[in-house]
């Protein structure tokens, strides 16, 4: 039965990407040969600050795996996700297509980066009285914006199952979010733990977590379906290894200077399988997905 | 006008002017030319960091919409970014070679093409790759437009030039005052020079505190010589026109004074009458007492007539004797009352030199000066003849002078044989006759003759000399008519070497004074190599009297030479026995008047014998004149008279055998 199932999950795709893959053909056709490969980023700081990181990794993987890539980014996360939903991108580096509506575009996960998972949070001052969730009934809630996984739809899910009605506040990132709480502007904030725990760290910050989510992995490196098997696995194998070679290495340190990491953060292989809990967590959620 | 013309034609100020404002106009083109560089390596600097800044700016402000390959955007941006003035263009070039560009609009060019050669402004461009993360996206370029730098350059330059004309022409005004303050000096000295080119003396330079010392010293120097010069102009104007023996004004003065008197007359029609004073007897004063006594009487005279004088009248010194008075807006009345008293205080006048005393006499000629009278030459004529008026009158008195007096008739007659004295001199017209003197009580047969004058003013025509003799004794010719009569004899004694006679000229009185008379006749005796018993002369007792120094003199030198003297028409004036002693004549000639009247006048017998005595006494031969019958020679011989002569005794003829006028008679 699963098989059946899984069988006919294909065939709907299929079905689905019919009207679109003449896009994607035509995408393709143009690229293989002289253009280089799109390669999206999904949108998580700066687009200047993107670039800088994510350009010494893709030209490493370029060279290595004989796949030329482009980095291709949007003005917006959506927008981003956007070209990855119209077949624009080969590539992408993201966790906004395990959407129930996005997952039928048939991307897979090739690679994510190495590093503990992401937990949702909602936090609240040290000296909050804030205790439960329940006590956030009626209060502002801030977020960075309405389309972070676990900045915004886990714990506004949690809200939503405990029944807890908050008045959401968006503040453009993470670290905004974090400054309203800061400032006591709102009472609590839904946030990625690591943002929060970077953030506590670097601004010598005192928060307490009121409630924590179970744990995802970051975002993924998926391919579109339509990118030959022999090339994912030539850019998997790339940027597996990039850790273990010296020239990748030195691009990963590249990398990690520009956003002042600690330590070269490398790629581990990943599969479909590894993101699950979040194609369970969209399709359980209570947070609208607006046709996502 | 050229250049150098109006260089040189312009004055000390124009060329100082020029020279400063000159030098500050190339001062301020260097620094000109100076700044404008130093601006346009400002500009280039500035445009040069412009460029780098703003194609780094740019890049970075972009860099975010090339990564997104957002070209619309980029090309906003850039087009937004253009319209900064100071931007020409923005190019950016992405790694394909797509361009997006943006160009500013042009823009006005406010400044002339040869100012931005001048600055040396260059073309700045730059250009900024885009990269992130190594990946080069692009290139950004920009040029920089330095337009608008210039044009404020040019605004400042402009300004510059304004200010600096203005400042030019403050400086010029200054320059102007200073330098005209400092040769205000000069100036003035100038002013001074062109008043005493006009002849304004008095101009002095007003010295100023301002000035520079040199010109202040100058100044004063000028004055000084200024001074200097109009005090020895004064003096030259007093000695043109004064008299230095009296103080008196002298001619010139007095006929200044006489043309202002005719101008008055016409334009006020005034009468003022000029009065001509000679002085009598003054030469006896002269000849006897010297020239220093002479000089000493007529310095007496200005302080005798002057108080004798109305302030009005102009007394002045015409020449030796002779003064002139100027008696301003007065009657002839009135003028002859001045004129009696100025003769009575000549002549009561006593003049003492050397224990003796001397009176003197003045006759003084008037006549009057009115809206008629001609010109100072007719005045001074005028008052001269009615002075020769007055003398012929009798001498200490005045005479107002007439139109129609008989005495200017005289002096017309005398002034028409003046100038006949030249055209008979010239042609020849002089004839010489001879008249004997017989000896009474001589036996030895010596033959005496006396040399007359005749002349020929016609032909055929012989004339008795008188009138012509008294012209030229009164108008100064008589020397000259002398030498030519001595010449003449001594040419025809040269022509008759066997000729026995003495022959005797007559002298007259102004050849007495003639100190080189005695050597002229000397040098024509040894011309014609003349024996001086053959020639005597003979001169009157009063010219002998009026010039006793010189008429012994040269009575002494011929009397050396061997010629014999006679005392002529002595008796006729003063018959002083005192000169007679001096006078070392051989002949005594008793005048005619004396032998005429003698039949009649037992006085006149009587004195004939006086004198031939005194003759006798004095060792001299006494001769008879104008013996014109046997009666007068018998009395004479009675009395016992040395010669006669007359009509009676001989006939005066032509000399015989004289050439030239001489033959033609006897033709």
């Amino acid at each position: 039965m699963p098989r059946l199932l899984q069988i006919c999950r294909w065939l709907c795709c299929t079905i689905f990407l019919l009207p679109i893959s003449p896009a994607i053909a035509n995408d393709y056709a143009a690229m293989s040969h002289d253009k280089p490969y799109p390669f999206g980023v999904l949108n998580q700081r700066s687009v200047t600050l993107t670039a800088e990181y994510w350009n010494p990794i893709l030209r490493y993987v370029s060279q290595k795996s004989g796949i030329p890539l482009t980095l291709r980014i949007a003005r917006t996360a959506n927008e981003t996700t956007d070209m990855a939903v119209r077949g624009e991108l080969a590539f992408v580096y993201t966790n906004h297509l395990f959407t129930p509506g996005r997952d039928k575009l048939g991307y897979t996960v090739l690679a994510r980066q190495e590093g503990e998972p992401i937990q949702g949070q909602i936090v609240v001052a040290t000296n909050s009285p804030i205790q439960d969730l329940a006590a956030l009934e009626g209060q502002k809630v801030a977020f960075a914006n309405p389309y972070g996984f676990v900045g915004y739809f886990v714990p506004m899910d949690k809200l939503l199952r405990d029944k807890v009605t908050v008045n959401p506040v968006f503040m453009g990132n993470q670290e905004a979010a974090i400054g309203q709480l800061r400032a006591g502007r709102v009472m609590a904030i839904g946030v990625n733990h690591k943002a929060m725990a970077d953030f506590a760290r670097r601004e010598d910050f005192t928060y307490r977590v009121v409630w924590t989510s179970e744990p995802y992995f970051d975002l993924a490196v998926m391919a579109h379906p339509s990118v030959p098997a022999k090339l994912r696995e030539k850019l998997r194998d790339a940027m597996v290894n990039m850790k273990s070679d010296p020239e990748g290495l030195a691009a990963l340190t590249q990398a990690a200077k520009a956003l002042e990491l600690p330590k070269p953060r490398g790629f581990v292989a990943a599969t479909d399988r590894h993101y699950d809990n979040y194609r369970a967590f969209f399709r359980h959620t209570l947070v609208p997905l607006d046709n996502q | 006008m050229s250049m150098s013309a109006w260089f040189h034609n312009s004055s000390l100020t124009s060329r100082v002017m020029l020279a400063l404002v000159g030098v500050l106009a190339l001062a301020v083109c260097v620094i000109a030319v100076l700044a404008s560089q130093a601006a346009g390596r400002q500009i280039n600097q500035s445009a040069a960091r412009e460029a780098d800044l703003v194609a780094q700016t740019v890049s970075q402000a972009i860099t975010e919409l090339v990564i997104l390959g957002d070209f619309p955007a980029i090309e906003q941006h850039l087009r937004k970014r253009v319209t900064q003035t100071d931007i020409h263009w923005l190019r950016f070039t992405d790694a394909q070679g797509q361009v997006v560009a943006a160009q500013s609009p042009p823009q006005p060019v406010k400044h002339p093409a040869w100012f931005s050669r001048l600055l040396g402004v260059e073309t700045h461009s730059a250009a900024s790759p885009i990269e992130a993360g190594g990946a080069v996206y692009g290139t950004l370029s920009v040029r920089i437009n330095t337009l608008e730098a210039e044009s404020q350059t040019w605004t400042l330059a402009v300004n510059a030039a304004l200010l600096f004309t203005l400042a030019v022409s403050l400086c010029a005004m200054v320059i102007h005052l200073i330098v005209r303050k400092n040769v205000q000096g000069l100036m003035a000295m100038r002013a001074m020079a062109e008043k005493l080119e006009r002849g304004d003396f008095a101009a002095r330079i007003a010295i100023d505190t301002v000035s520079p010392p040199e010109i202040r010293e100058t100044a004063g120097l000028l004055n000084y010589a200024v001074n200097r010069i109009s005090e020895l102009m004064a003096e030259m104007r007093r000695m043109a026109f004064h008299d230095p023996l009296t103080g008196l004004p002298n001619r010139r003065a007095i006929e200044g004074r006489l043309e202002r008197a005719l101008r008055l007359a016409r334009e006020k029609d005034q009468t003022h009458i000029f009065c001509y004073i000679d002085l009598d007897q003054f030469k006896i004063v002269n000849d006897t007492c010297g020239h220093a006594a002479g000089d000493q009487l007529l310095a007496q005279l200005p302080q005798i007539l002057s108080p004798l004088l109305p302030g009005s009248a102009y007394l002045a010194r015409l020449g030796g004797d002779e003064f002139g008075l100027l008696l301003f807006d007065t009657t002839m009345r009135d003028a002859e009352a001045i004129a009696r008293k100025v003769i009575d205080a000549i002549h009561d006048h006593t003049f003492i030199h050397g224990g003796h005393s001397y009176q003197l006499g003045a006759s003084i000629g008037m006549t009057g000066i009115t809206r008629d009278t001609q010109n100072e030459s007719e005045i001074l004529a005028q008052a001269d003849m009615a002075c020769y008026t007055a003398k012929e009158a009798g001498r200490n008195r005045s005479h107002v002078y007439e139109n129609a007096q008989s005495g200017v008739r005289a002096l017309q007659e005398e002034m028409e044989w003046v100038s006949w004295f030249n055209e008979a001199m010239a042609e020849d017209r002089l004839v010489l006759y001879r008249q004997r003197i017989d000896a009474l009580n001589d036996s030895s047969g010596a033959s005496h003759y006396e040399i007359l004058l005749r002349i020929r003013r016609y032909a055929d025509v012989i004339e008795s000399p008188g009138p012509f003799l008294a012209a030229a004794e009164k108008h100064g010719l008589s020397p000259e008519l002398d030498r030519y009569v001595v010449r003449k004899v001594c040419q025809w004694l040269a022509e008759h070497p066997h000729d026995p006679a003495t022959y005797s000229v007559n002298l007259s009185g102004l050849s007495l004074s003639d100190e080189f008379l005695l050597d002229c006749i000397l040098k024509i005796m040894d011309t014609y190599q003349i024996q001086g018993n053959r020639l005597s002369f003979e001169i009157t007792e009063t010219a002998a009297v009026q010039n006793l120094t010189h008429a012994r003199r040269l009575i002494e030198g011929l009397k050396a030479r061997g010629c014999a003297f006679y005392l002529d028409d002595f008796g006729k004036g003063m018959a002083s026995f005192s000169y007679l002693k001096q006078l070392p004549a051989d002949y005594l000639k008793i005048d005619g008047s004396f032998v005429l009247e003698m039949l009649r006048d037992p006085t006149d017998y009587a004195i004939i014998n006086a004198f031939n005595q005194i003759a006798h006494d004095l060792s001299r031969k006494s001769v008879a004149e104008c013996v014109e019958n046997p009666y007068q020679l018998d009395k004479l011989r009675e009395i016992g008279v040395d010669y006669v002569q007359g009509f009676g005794i001989h006939r005066p003829e032509p000399l015989p055998d004289l050439k030239c006028a001489a033959e033609s008679i006897a033709a």
